[in-house]
């Protein structure tokens, strides 16, 4: 009985340990460089699976925040981001060197992430850098790397903005 | 020479008034979400239903083309309370027929009426909407309602 109950605890544990950590605070930023601007994004929700390292994020559109509202406005227009048909971005990936990452131990890692993102209903793949760090369980994400807006179908304006973005990407997980 | 003066006025009061009329429309202000027409209200229920079960006609009907989605109050049970990377408070209504939640971020200047809120009671907040609720199969979990600018 008693081998029973430690049995039973131990796969307890084991599927808890197993849990994606999640965060529904992420953040994200794009700057283009031609116009000066930034645009943030403090509603992501984004998945990390310290297991195997396979990582999530989902962005809803609409929540890009801009200082100018009619830059806001034309973002989300059927021929920039067309929000109202695709609401949502996503990144489907993984941490390619997860094994080096020690979770239970505090401390920065830098580390290579490789995934699929799409934007718009189109979705293209991308390799980027990124840190994670340990802090008493707490673990942060950051990334930086820029995107060609084309490749996902954002046109819009010729001049209007920058082909290449800017992205900024952060994430803490409890 | 006096032929010339009054066409040439007008063509710069025209101009003045198209390059005023463009720096207002550049620099116009976002919208102010407080004082905007509420266009529904409702059970936090209803509203994740409407988007599972018809997410196509959902967002046709509460997305903006331009961003400026449309305004709706719920009521629901508060099931999370927490402040996001910008320090802004975050309230989530869960909803008691599916595994999804509104989430609402808060005005600034509301943050202080959500003081003595605690998780399990309930309340009424008005958002912008951002995105409906919906099902995510590399998640395997419900993605939630995403309200923005949201007010008691």
């Amino acid at each position: 009985m008693r081998l029973l109950l430690i049995s039973f605890f131990a796969l307890l544990t084991l599927n808890v340990a197993a849990q994606p950590k999640l965060t529904k605070t992420a953040f994200v930023s794009f700057y283009s460089e031609l116009e000066d601007v930034t645009a943030t994004n403090y509603s992501g929700t984004s998945e990390l699976n310290i297991e195997n390292g396979k990582l999530l994020f989902s962005f809803a559109i609409q929540s890009f925040y801009f200082e100018n509202s009619l830059m806001q406005q034309h973002f989300n227009e059927a021929d920039v981001m067309n929000s109202k048909e695709f609401p949502r971005a996503k990144f489907v990936g993984e941490i390619t060197n997860n094994t080096a990452i020690n979770y239970s131990v505090n401390g920065e890692y830098y580390v290579k992430v490789k995934g699929q993102l799409t934007i718009k209903g189109k979705t293209n793949p991308i390799e980027l850098k990124a840190t994670i760090k340990i802090t008493n369980g707490k673990i942060e994400a950051n990334a930086g790397f820029k995107i060609d807006r084309y490749l996902f179908g954002v046109d819009g304006k010729e001049g209007s903005i920058s082909q290449i973005l800017e992205i900024k990407v952060k994430a803490i997980y409890e | 020479m006096n032929k010339l003066k009054y066409p040439v006025i007008v063509a710069f009061c025209f101009g003045l008034f198209a390059a005023g009329f463009g720096l207002n429309e550049y620099f116009k202000p976002h919208r102010d979400v407080k004082t905007a027409q509420v266009f529904d209200e409702f059970e936090v229920d209803d509203f994740i239903a409407e988007f599972l079960d018809t997410p196509k006609k959902a967002q046709e009907k509460y997305l903006s083309s331009n961003g400026e989605s449309k305004i709706v109050a719920m009521t629901g049970t508060i099931s999370a309370i927490e402040t996001n990377l910008n320090n802004q408070l975050v309230i989530e209504l869960k909803s008691s027929k599916h595994d999804a939640v509104a989430r609402f971020t808060l005005l600034d200047e509301e943050k202080s009426k959500a003081e003595k809120l605690k998780v399990g009671d309930k309340t009424k907040l008005t958002g912008v909407v951002s995105a409906g609720a919906e099902f995510d199969k590399d998640f395997n979990r419900y993605m939630d309602a995403i309200l923005e600018q949201a007010y008691f």
